[in-house]
């Protein structure tokens, strides 16, 4: 009697036991299969379909290789497509919301992603949000299905994909001055250190160059350039000094954009934006023989001559380089602590002794 | 006090009441008809008014001739204090009207110059601040600037053009006697002797502060010009001449700020004997005791004339 007890519960378990596994084991195949039912369709080559709003057809072929390689590949379809609610679907699916996932309290993943934040209040966004849908979102960035992490190669946010991949795709001008320019990657081939846009512009938070709160704002850009051009070891990379920064924040121009003034020559001012050429390039805006049409600005100095370009630009009055400058600011240098020595030897005699006689009287 | 005072209240009362009457007789004798008590008060009402603006009136009277009565009393004392030696004039009007130019103007040049040098400390930023960011600070700089070059001016026109200015010009010469007067003066300070260097009208350390503001004025403004009217010299001067000018212009601003503070604060200010200062520079009197203790040779020679002037011994 207990032996058949025992051998019905046994039967239970076991049971339970093959069922269970099995349901868990069959899950992951549940959603492959729901994959594979988007695959169905949309991993024929030839689907396209009529979009409503612009009357233009385009492919709905999704490249499932390429996906599966994605950054997001481990994904399904449906946790970024949320309102596919039966398949097949009927209607043409919303666009997917980035920040479902990229949102600043995220807790999976990579943690916390503000560069949802800092793209709300880009100029980009703001263009969107104005109606005009050239502007680009995430998408027009980033790509849909073969998004990359940065770190890869082929990704379009690796740093020397940047310029051409991304934001080139719209800013062809500036991506030509760029490429032209001593910072393009002609004369930098492979160097990562080679400043690319999002460098100066950021990335998400990209505003107009006009806006205070932008990088490259009169008074801000300055500090974008020293980010390189300051810090010695990678300078000394390529032979360069760092003194041109401190010189520019020791002559009127440098300390007037400290203390905020922004109708001053900063570094752009002279050098250009994103055609920034070597000084011995004879179309340089800062070669000797332009000095006179770059310094004279209607803005600026208005009526310049050759005498702009006589003598050195980024005067550094600490070094020997600077000739009767150096000489004149050692002599001055000297003078100021000998006088001043000198004075306070009397002054400090002369206090004692007067304390002295005061004592002297009062007793 | 206080029934006098009742007493006079009542007085005038009662004055008043007299006036009233007096009027209200004679008028109803004029006219024959009673007056009205609506007439009789505004009659009242405006005696009132006639009495205090007449008081009104007497007493500002009062009040400024008293005022001009104590002014010419200090003059006259002081007149007297002058005739008699007790008070001597050091500076004529012209002279502290010079002084107080120079200083005001210095002292705006440093205080919108200096955050130009020191711009990344606080308390420079601060002060760019409160005069309103650095396009007010560089103006108030040039209005500066002019101050300076008017006091430099004035000041050369009235030393050679006035017989007062070529005596002074000639008391401040640097002579032979201040370098005795230095030495005399070390050995004061190491109690090598009890006796202070006796000086004329101006120390040596009066000079230092004086021919030092040569020194400073002919660079600051020549190469301040020089910045200022960029736009002219750099047609005719090559770039390198101007930074010169600049290298020098912001040396010599901290070496004559720091002159002023240390040099002219301690003796003119800080200085044991004369601190927190006296109002020389301002009324340009100056006591005996002062005169003794710090300009004995040009006391003696001063007390003589004061002497030959009254006429006695």
């Amino acid at each position: 009697m207990s032996n058949w007890v025992f051998f019905r519960n046994l039967t239970w378990y076991l049971t339970v036991l093959v069922l269970g596994a099995s349901l868990l084991l069959t899950l992951p195949l549940v959603a492959q299969a729901q994959e594979r039912r988007c695959a169905l369709c949309h991993a024929k080559k030839d689907l396209r379909a009529k979009d409503a709003a612009t009357g233009k057809e385009r492919s709905l072929y999704v490249d499932e290789t390429v996906f599966h390689g994605s950054a997001h590949g481990k994904l399904a379809c449906v946790d970024c497509h949320l309102d596919t609610l039966d398949l097949p679907h009927g209607k043409r699916l919303k666009k997917v919301n980035c920040g479902a996932c990229h949102y600043r309290g995220r807790t999976f993943g990579q943690g916390p992603a503000i560069e949802y934040l800092l793209y709300r209040d880009s100029v980009h966004a703001k263009e969107r949000q104005k109606g005009n849908m050239k502007a680009p979102d995430c998408a027009s960035c980033h790509g849909t299905h073969d998004v990359l992490n940065r770190t890869d190669i082929h990704s379009r946010g690796y740093k020397l994909n940047i310029p051409e991949q991304m934001c080139g795709k719209c800013h062809q001008k500036e991506l030509a001055d760029w490429k032209a320019s001593v910072h393009g990657p002609a004369t930098h081939k492979g160097d990562l250190n080679l400043p690319v846009c999002t460098n100066c512009h950021t990335e998400h938070g990209i505003r107009r160059a006009a806006d205070p709160g932008s990088t490259v704002y009169a008074t801000n850009i300055v500090e974008m350039c020293i980010k390189c051009h300051g810090d010695f070891s990678m300078m000394n990379q390529y032979g360069k000094k760092t003194e041109e920064v401190e010189s520019y924040y020791e002559s009127f121009h440098g300390v007037a954009t400290k203390f905020g003034e922004k109708n001053i020559a900063h570094c752009a001012s002279c050098h250009g934006y994103h055609l920034i050429k070597a000084s011995t390039d004879p179309a340089s805006s800062i070669n000797p023989a332009n000095l006179p049409a770059t310094c004279g600005q209607p803005k600026c100095h208005p009526g310049a001559t050759a005498n702009f370009g006589k003598g050195k630009v980024h005067v550094n009055p600490h070094s020997k380089e600077s000739g009767i400058i150096y000489w004149i600011a050692l002599g001055f240098k000297w003078l100021t602590i000998t006088v001043l020595v000198v004075l306070f030897i009397h002054i400090f005699l002369d206090f004692l002794r007067k304390l002295q006689e005061k004592k002297k009287k009062v007793s | 006090m206080d029934a006098d005072k009742t007493d006079r209240k009542e007085w005038r009362i009662q004055a008043l009441e007299r006036l009233h009457k007096e009027l209200e007789d004679e008028l109803r004798a004029e006219t024959g008809v009673p007056l009205t008590p609506e007439e009789s008060e505004r009659i009242r009402e405006r005696i009132r008014e006639e009495i205090g603006e007449r008081i009104k009136e007497r007493f500002e009277g009062l009040k400024s001739e008293l005022y001009e009565e104590i002014l010419r009393e200090k003059k006259k004392d002081i007149k007297q204090a002058v005739a008699k030696g007790d008070l001597f004039y050091r500076f004529g009007l012209n002279v502290r009207a010079q002084h107080f130019l120079l200083a005001a103007s210095t002292f705006l040049l440093i205080i919108t110059g200096l955050p130009l040098r020191f711009h990344d400390s606080a308390i420079w930023k601060f002060i760019i601040f409160l005069l309103g960011g650095i396009q007010n600070s560089t103006f108030l700089h040039r209005v500066a600037a002019g101050g300076l070059m008017i006091v430099c001016v004035w000041h050369l026109s009235w030393l050679f053009l006035t017989r007062e200015g070529r005596r002074e010009f000639w008391e401040l010469l640097p002579k032979p006697k201040d370098l005795f007067d230095v030495i005399h003066n070390i050995k004061y300070f190491l109690r090598l002797t009890n006796e202070k260097a006796r000086f004329d009208r101006y120390s040596y350390i009066e000079k230092f502060d004086y021919w030092a503001v040569y020194w400073g004025v002919v660079i600051m403004i020549g190469s301040g010009l020089l910045l200022w009217l960029e736009q002219y010299s750099l047609k005719v001067l090559p770039k390198w001449i101007l930074d010169v000018a600049k290298e020098a212009h912001r040396d010599e601003a901290l070496l004559a700020t720091l002159a002023i503070v240390v040099w002219h604060m301690y003796n003119a200010h800080l200085n044991p004997s004369k601190f927190p200062g006296t109002l020389v520079i301002w009324n340009g009197l100056m006591t005996r005791h002062e005169m003794l203790d710090e300009h004995p040779l040009e006391y003696e020679k001063r007390l003589k004339t004061v002497v030959e002037k009254r006429g006695d011994t």
